[in-house]
């Protein structure tokens, strides 16, 4: 680079009259002398404004106290909501067990249970499990001159109910006493004509998802 | 150059034979797969949850006031006769229902002997898990209320008969049912015919709407094995036994119903179902 500026130099003094170096060369010291003013003027500014700085670091730090304030609140919002959330789900499985932990089979022994003492005989038992768009239905061939029982159990408030229709379509008995608007946990026919009955299982009131249990027993 | 072309070429003739192979063991395959589905047994599980639990007649014998006869009972030392999916299927059916009789005349002996035939059959059909005959031998054991032991068997059956379904196991579940079926109208025949009941009589004439069901459920898959048509076959010569029988509704609720079966009749149906029973059971 040096070198590169020493034969610039000795080009200009061969070729340009000495006069015009002369001009040249002052010109060349003027911009230097300004360039170090701008510069020093420049490094002095900054020297002042680093104090400034410091007080805007410091507004800032408590700007950002606030802003962690504030995002603490909103978290605490948020995990409010969570739980509000959560709490809604517990609702929600209450109301709609086939989501999760519906154990038809703990239905059905709960009615065993209380069917050993009864003098009924254990026939089939239904676990009652899946969406309620539409009934479930199973058939028993059910003998003239025995007694039956259909037994159902399911979570509180489902409104479930059961209907038993003869082999003619007919219903012979439910589980829901419409003028009295009232729910039983059981029906008990005897029957008076040997063939195949079906057994319908459905929500009352409303489409609800089905998680019970039922036990059909006889006697004679 | 030349090397390298026949290299190649040897190269391309392998591969090429190795996917001829493959071809085949696929085609092989498809062949197999049709054979299967062409002979798949097709199960109508509504049909099998309509037919009525055995134990209503094997409970109307004990009502009846007839003595206990073990003799009835298929021997529980036979169990080891049976060692075909097929033959612990129908004799799966056969003990359960001697399992009910002897838990319903409450002789825990003989209900021990045929709860360890009906694990040995379950075990064999991979089903012993749904049942807890632990608790149920201990029910029997301590000869707690026969009630209590007579819900938990029913209960663990029908657990039994639910997994089946959900394994999707139809032909097994088919021929439990069936086997359980004619060891109850077995045992209920044999009782008609040495003492005249006229609820039993009733209950036999009853049967044949189950039958009917019966022979709904295996004559879609007669052609499936040699072992589903014989049973269908057998089937075929109850129904004939039941020719001549019917029950005639009452004009009334609450009256008895006319039961027209004559003792030829029953004889007759009597000497069938033995038969029918003897080849299940051998």
């Amino acid at each position: 680079m040096a070198r590169f500026i020493i034969r610039a130099l000795l080009y200009l003094v061969l070729l340009f009259p000495t006069k015009i170096i002369f001009n040249i060369m002052k010109n060349i010291l003027i911009t230097l002398v300004f360039a170090f003013i701008v510069l020093g003027v420049g490094f002095a500014q900054n020297k002042n404004t680093q104090p400034q700085q410091n007080k805007t670091d410091q507004k800032s730090t408590v700007q950002k106290d606030n802003k962690t304030q504030q995002q603490e609140a909103k978290k605490q919002e948020e995990k409010k909501q969570e739980v509000k959330k959560e709490e809604k789900k517990e609702v929600k499985k209450e109301l709609n067990p086939r989501i999760e932990n519906c154990n038809p089979t703990g239905y059905v022994r709960d009615i065993t249970e209380t069917l050993k003492s009864s003098g009924y005989k254990f026939l089939r038992s239904y676990n009652l499990e899946g969406p309620s768009n539409k009934p479930i239905q199973h058939e028993y061939t059910l003998s003239k001159g025995t007694t039956y029982a259909i037994r159902i159990a399911s979570y509180v408030d489902s409104n479930l109910k059961v209907t038993l229709y003869d082999p003619e379509g007919r219903v012979i008995a439910s589980t829901y006493d419409s003028e009295n608007q009232k729910f039983y946990p059981s029906i008990e026919i005897l029957c008076h004509k040997t063939g195949v009955y079906k057994i319908s299982f459905e929500h009352h009131f409303n489409k609800r998802d089905f998680c019970g249990g039922a036990v059909l027993c006889f006697k004679r | 150059m030349k090397k390298i072309f026949w290299l190649s070429l040897s190269v391309l003739i392998v591969v090429s034979c190795s996917q001829s192979d493959s071809e085949k063991k696929t085609s092989k395959d498809t062949i197999q797969k049709q054979t299967q589905t062409k002979t798949e047994f097709k199960t109508d599980y509504e049909l099998l949850n309509a037919m009525p639990n055995p134990i209503e007649i094997t409970d109307l014998i004990k009502n009846s006031g007839i003595e206990y006869d073990n003799s009835l009972l298929n021997k529980s030392e036979n169990v080891e006769k049976y060692n075909a999916e097929y033959q612990m299927a129908l004799n799966m059916g056969v003990y359960s229902v001697d399992l009910g009789y002897t838990n319903l005349h409450a002789k825990t002996q003989d209900a021990i002997k045929y709860l360890d035939a009906t694990r040995k059959m379950a075990e064999g059909l991979k089903v012993a898990q749904f049942f807890d005959f632990e608790k149920i031998k201990k029910i029997t054991q301590e000869s707690k209320d026969m009630n209590e032991l007579i819900f938990t068997t029913g209960l663990g059956l029908t657990t039994m008969r639910q997994k089946l379904e959900e394994e999707k196991r139809g032909e097994v579940l088919t021929l439990m049912v069936v086997g359980g079926w004619v060891e109850s109208l077995y045992l209920a025949t044999q009782v008609a015919e040495k003492a005249n009941k006229p609820a039993l009589n009733e209950k036999i004439a009853d049967q044949k709407l189950v039958v009917e069901l019966i022979l709904k459920e295996l004559e879609a898959n007669k052609s499936v094995s040699k072992h589903i048509e014989a049973i269908y076959n057998d089937m075929q010569k109850i129904a004939e036994g039941y020719k001549n029988i019917s029950v005639e509704a009452s004009a009334k609720e609450g009256q008895p119903a006319k039961v027209n079966m004559s003792k030829e009749d029953l004889s007759k149906l009597t000497q069938i179902v033995k038969e029918v029973r003897s080849r299940i059971i051998s």
